[in-house]
């Protein structure tokens, strides 16, 4: 209340000034509220009200001043009493009143403000009293300049200012009419509105007494007296008071504002840059860490017991092989810059490792991973051949030493808990014992791991073809995305192909893959019949089907085989999927759940007995799936690769093969 | 009994999915059409099943016929049920907004994915069995990995490399952690493990505890709390406006597994576990709030603004879930259906202002906002802010009331963290209102404001419906800490 | 022999960590594969190992543990998948951004510069 009513008192411009005093009224409002007794209640109320109607009045007449004059500028006012007689006096009543001169509706509302200050008592008894009074005191002050340094003095530059004509005097009239008939009667106006919002804000019944005169015994009398004397006393004072003021160096509001809010975005602006620079290696790091020490802290802080389960005896064979994994892995660790050899010996580390799974009783494991492998990697080798050959070497040696040290602590992590694992006995019976006994009666089928996968956990499978679907899809979009876009394709034109070998397609090598083709269809057919009884099943064998033609490609050239293999790619996916809802759904029809799996057996010459059941339809979808989407990914490099230079220097006469 | 409808939300997107890559492949219009009636189809399933699931106790599916816990069984509850009709309704609205700005057109199989990211996520919220939850997740996953470059260039393929690093090493920690608890288990299976984890051996118990904290951390990475959360500022500033907005449910799926172990497999009262997991999401759930609140005041551009949003809702959501209360979970529902819809809102709004230049909140050349845009700025503002009238108030409101944690820390956490929040959004909407030199933005055509509008009227339900909805989630809470019924509706051999 | 299978677990989770912390997405790529062997090989032996006891009904009385082998061949399909789309998506980077550093430019998220123009496309 204070402070906006001193900035009022200093400022030029008329609205300021009215602006500045509005939060100066809102402050005291505020402060009687904050006395909490139902006569301060009644006061802000009436305060309120009286406050509405002279600052509107106010508001108003500084708007036709502006009009007028062309400009708000107080400085540049002055002297308008003659030429703006109408305004001037609308403005005297509302100003009047603000000032809480009597006997105006300012005044009654600011009586009863001194009033409850002169009651209230706060660290001091005339704390309160003195500080209210203090701004009345600058209230009268800047009401008073508002209207002396306005209309009255000598006239300065506004000659041509004068009255505006009634639809700009009209409504402010009616406001300084309501001051003064509010003042001089207040029961009857204001009266009934003053008690039902005071009533409703302390929740009691209130009757307030509003009135003129309070007798000289009444404390605010005088303060109000002295608020008037000192505000003359001030506007007399001004031109003094300005210079102090305008030496004085002060905080504005708004610059504190904006400096704090500004200090607090710069400071969340650097936390958040500093923080998510958007490196990956940071996230990763951070994940691998909290995993790492919340892993180890959660078991560490529970009880462990040993396990008791009997080791396997160390034999010689697996060790050496073992040992070769371990040498590959390692030396993918030191020479992975050189890309080419690093992808070679990742390979060799996983044709060791499905050698592992045959050895430990896992031939499906060791089918399916040596078959995803050799597509992985022939994949990715494909794609080296657009990437750089080399990753150059940019991490610092501290870098090194971090992620060395963060790396051999997760793998010890890991190795140990397998090892916890592996050494004890499960302290209950295995839901696969169910399966292993299942597998024939239930499901049809001898091969645990493939009627487990075909149909007590079908549905993962179901899950399975959509992720290989999606995958496709995802590569089918991409392509386009990158075929369409013109920094790809400048970028693909600079790169040179098959710039390593003097003849780029060995005939031997071209003739061995043609006459493999069919051979390794009929494979694929069989290892797809005989999954469901023996190691095998629809992905391994979408997978040596699909090997068969990458082969072509490899040997062939991507154009050569292009122009032969024109599948359909996105209708291969759709139909996998397709396949494999209408198996689920089929069930339906026999009034079982989704997926439940009928069976019987078929003669397919030259095969044995194959049993037929519906959940080999089912991997007739995976069977789809992957053959989409390994096609789909070499079908999109091929094509990139008809973007790179070396396109047209291709052998040719050899496609006539 | 609701029988094979319960597996339709998975199945109907996958069909329609596959059809559209048959007869939807040549012409938008069959490729549109196949998945607004997919969606719609899914929004009348799901409260279709919601009302179903109200009704009655867990209903199980089995797949295959085999009884649980040797098959895979779907469960239908009541949080199913509700995380399927909060994904069916933002997915609807947000498929209209990207036919109505066109950003279905500016890739290929935008529907497809759209579909199988429905499927994938309706999987993951049914599934009563881990390793199935797993396979959803690579579902959901992978296709957001799809619509995350969809149409993209440069940044946002690069954005999407480091998103599906970050998944993928989150798949593999799965995959450590159910191995760990089949090892210890012999069973996969939700409600068996929760029946067997009482009488786990004592020796396997320090195992046990750090397989949960690997499990609890997969969901945290998904949902992506701090110091997990390294993914989500690049990924959704870059991702398709709609995509973003889809995302706002993607987190929560971290939110609804951890809900669902948290109550289900790992209770507090557990001797295994005990308050393990309460104890580590509490702090971290209030880091990443306040980290979040950060983000936005400190955001350059409406994109991140909006992502660091995303992220102070999954801090806000967690700090109510770790307290594992029935109060807490009800609290938690709310928000998170709150913070869905908000959420959902910002990230079209922003899409829409993007699209009209105003993405950058400093630097020149700005474009002014204005008209219907600026409206829902400033009430998407609002909504995410947890201002009155919207429903963020009552949520946060909630959310304090049942926080467990020292009153001394949580409340001036989430309070402050709406105040930087409130200063944020109000730089961003002034950077954006008042830009001095700007021409204003190019207006909004009715057709791109229905969805924004529609997600707006979803948040002013949830505000008058405050009252029933509390109720509703109240009864959900509470079964969610009493499983014993969703125990008994597997079936399990030996009664268990 | 669990030994020296727990150390293959471990070696290959210590390689698979290294190189998914370097910066280039090839070694990144890399190292998921072998993240990916790991954690196959882990799933497997969580299963308990033998030898000699394929889990076919009429070869053995005393099969391994089927479960994890079928738990493990879904993974391999699925991270089969995931190593194909991010193969595509990281080579799409190296082609429209000119390096294959995984890691943004300095800025290029989150200032008014040139990447405002890519969403207008």
């Amino acid at each position: 209340m204070l402070m906006a009513a001193k900035i009022a008192l200093f400022k030029d411009d008329l609205k300021a000034i009215l602006a500045f005093s509005t939060v100066s009224h809102l402050g005291l409002i505020t402060f009687l509220l904050g006395l909490g007794t139902p006569a301060a209640a009644s006061a802000a109320m009436l305060h309120i009200l009286a406050h509405a109607s002279f600052k509107a009045a106010l508001f108003m007449v500084a708007g036709i001043v502006d009009h007028e004059a062309h400009t708000r500028d107080i400085r540049r006012l002055g002297g308008l009493r003659a030429a703006m007689p109408l305004t001037f006096t609308i403005a005297l009543i509302a100003s009047l009143s603000m000032a809480g001169v009597p006997p105006l509706n300012g005044f009654l509302s600011k009586e009863l403000m001194l009033e409850n200050a002169a009651q209230a008592d706060w660290l001091t008894p005339w704390l309160v009293a003195i500080l209210a009074t203090a701004g009345a005191l600058l209230s009268v002050a800047y009401s008073l300049r508002f209207l002396a340094h306005t209309f009255l003095g000598t006239p300065r530059e506004q000659h041509d200012a004068h009255d505006p004509g009634p639809g700009l005097w009209a409504a402010p009239a009616l406001l300084a009419g309501l001051v003064i008939v509010s003042g001089l009667v207040p029961m009857a106006t204001f009266g009934p509105f003053v008690d039902a919002a005071a009533s409703a804000t302390t929740g009691t019944e209130i009757h307030a007494h509003i009135a003129l005169w309070h007798g000289l015994k009444a404390p605010a009398l005088w303060m109000s007296l002295a608020a008037l004397g000192g505000g003359l006393a001030c506007l007399g004072l001004y031109p003094r008071l300005r210079a102090i003021w305008d030496a004085t160096p002060r905080p504005e509001a708004k610059t504190i504002f904006d400096a704090a809010i500004g200090a607090l975005a710069g400071t969340s602006r650097v936390v958040t840059s500093t923080l998510h620079n958007g490196s990956l290696s940071r996230g990763i790091f951070a994940t691998m860490l909290v995993i790492l020490g919340l892993g180890l802290w959660a078991f560490l802080s529970g009880p462990y017991q040993p396990g008791t389960r009997a080791m396997l005896p160390v034999e010689g064979a697996p060790l050496a092989g073992w040992a070769v994994l371990a040498s590959a892995a390692l030396a993918t660790l030191f020479r992975h810059h050189d890309r080419l050899l690093a992808l070679v010996l990742t390979g060799i580390v996983g044709l060791l490792l499905s050698a592992g799974f045959a050895w430990l009783s896992a031939p499906d494991l060791a089918l399916t991973q040596i078959s995803v492998e050799v597509v992985t990697i022939l994949l990715m080798l494909l794609a080296l051949n657009f990437l750089p050959q080399h990753s150059p070497r940019e991490s610092s040696p501290f870098r090194h030493a971090r992620d060395g040290m963060l790396a051999v602590a997760t793998g010890l992590g890991a190795g140990l808990l397998a090892f916890a694992l592996m050494t004890r006995e499960p302290a209950f019976s295995r839901v696969s014992e169910f399966h292993w006994a299942q597998s024939k009666p239930g499901a049809g089928g001898t091969n645990a791991v493939n009627t487990i996968i075909v149909d007590f956990r079908g549905y993962d499978t179901y899950g399975e073809i959509i992720v290989l679907g999606i995958a496709a899809l995802i590569i089918f979009a991409w392509r386009s995305a990158v075929l369409s876009s013109k920094t790809a394709l400048h970028r693909l034109a600079s790169i040179r192909m098959a710039k390593n070998a003097g003849d780029p397609h060995p005939l031997m090598l071209v003739m061995g893959t043609r006459f493999l083709m069919p051979l390794a269809l009929m494979v694929g057919v069989f290892i797809f019949l005989r999954g469901h009884n023996l190691p095998g099943g629809g992905f391994v064998a979408g997978l040596v089907v699909s090997i068969a033609f990458l082969l072509q490609y490899m040997a062939s050239g991507y154009i050569w085989s292009e122009r032969r293999l024109r599948f359909d790619h996105q209708l291969l996916i759709g139909t996998g999927v397709l396949v494999a809802t209408f198996t689920g759904i089929a069930a339906w029809f026999m009034g079982w759940p989704f997926l439940t799996s009928g069976y019987d057996y078929v003669h397919i010459w030259p095969l044995d007995e194959i049993e037929l059941t519906t959940a080999s339809v089912f991997d007739l979808g995976v069977f789809f799936c992957v053959l989409g989407a390994v096609m789909l990914s070499l079908a999109t490099l091929s094509r990139l690769a008809q973007h790179t230079t070396d396109r047209d220097a291709g052998p040719s006469g050899k496609e006539s093969l | 009994m609701m029988g094979n409808w319960i597996i339709t939300p998975v199945v109907l997107p996958a069909l329609l999915a596959a059809l559209s890559l048959f007869i939807g492949r040549n012409s938008i219009t069959v490729a549109r059409l196949l998945s607004v009636t997919g969606s719609l189809a899914l929004l009348a399933i799901a409260l279709m099943l919601l009302m179903a699931a109200s009704e009655g106790p867990p209903q199980v599916y089995r797949l295959g016929d085999w009884p649980a816990p040797f098959g895979i069984v779907l469960v239908l509850d009541r949080l199913s049920a509700l995380m399927l009709l909060l994904t069916a309704g933002l997915a609807l609205l947000v498929l209209g907004q990207a036919i109505a700005t066109g950003w279905d057109r500016r890739g290929r199989k935008f529907h497809a994915l759209w579909l199988f990211q429905l499927m994938g996520l309706n999987g993951a919220f049914l599934t009563g069995d881990a390793f199935n939850l797993f396979v959803f997740f690579e579902v959901l996953l992978i296709a957001s990995y799809g619509l995350m470059v969809h149409g993209g260039t440069g940044p946002r393929i690069r954005a999407g490399v480091q998103y599906i690093a970050v998944n993928l090493l989150g798949s593999t920690l799965f995959l450590f952690a159910l191995a760990t608890i089949y090892s210890l288990t012999g069973t996969l299976n939700m409600a068996d493990l929760a029946a067997k984890l009482p009488v786990l051996p004592e020796g396997d118990h320090g195992l046990m505890r750090a397989a949960a904290v690997m499990l609890m951390l997969v969901f945290a990475i998904k949902g992506a709390l701090v110091p997990l959360h390294f993914w989500l500022p690049g990924t959704y500033a870059q991702a398709p406006g709609v995509v973003a907005a889809l995302f706002a449910v993607m987190t929560k799926v971290g939110a609804y597994a951890a809900l669902r172990f948290g109550t289900l497999v790992f209770p507090t009262d557990l001797a295994v576990t005990g308050p393990l997991i309460a104890d580590l999401m509490l702090p971290a759930g209030l880091i990443t709030l306040a980290l979040g609140s950060i983000g936005i005041l400190g955001a350059r551009s409406l994109p991140r603004l909006a992502a660091y949003a995303a992220l102070a809702s999954m801090g806000t959501v967690f700090t109510a879930l770790s307290a594992f209360t029935p109060a807490s979970t009800t609290a938690t529902l709310y928000y998170m259906a709150h913070s869905t819809l908000a959420g959902g809102l910002l990230f079209l709004v922003t899409d829409l202002a993007r699209a009209r230049g105003g993405e950058f909140l400093d630097g020149p050349d700005r474009p002014r906002l204005s008209g219907r845009l600026g409206v829902l700025f400033f009430l998407a503002a609002i909504a995410t802010a947890g201002l009155p009238p919207l429903s963020g108030f009552p949520g946060k409101l909630m959310v304090l009331q049942s926080a467990s944690g020292p009153m001394a820390l949580v409340w001036p956490v989430v309070l402050g963290g709406g105040f930087l929040a409130l200063i944020g959004l109000s730089r961003a909407g002034s950077a954006l209102f008042w830009a001095p030199q700007g021409e204003a933005m190019a207006p909004l055509p009715l057709s791109q404001a229905i969805a924004p509008a529609l997600l707006l009227a979803g948040l002013v339900a949830l505000t008058l419906g405050a009252g029933p909805v509390q109720d509703w989630l109240g009864t959900t809470a509470a079964a969610l800490h009493n499983p014993a019924p969703y125990i008994l509706a597997n079936d399990l051999p030996g009664g268990a | 022999m669990e030994i020296f299978v727990a150390a293959t677990v471990g070696l290959l989770t210590a390689v698979g960590v290294y190189l998914m912390l370097r910066l280039r997405s090839f070694p990144v790529i890399l190292g998921l594969t072998f993240l990916s062997y790991a954690v196959n090989l882990f799933i497997f032996a969580a299963g308990r190992i033998r030898t000699a006891a394929a889990p076919i009904v009429g070869t053995t009385d005393t099969p391994t543990d089927p479960l994890p082998q079928a738990l493990v061949l879904t993974a391999i399909v699925i991270s089969f998948g995931m190593t194909a789309v991010i193969v595509m998506m990281a080579l799409g980077s190296y082609l429209e951004l000119g390096h294959d550093r995984v890691d943004p430019d300095q800025g290029e998220d989150d200032t008014p510069a040139p990447a405002g123009k890519e969403t207008g496309a």
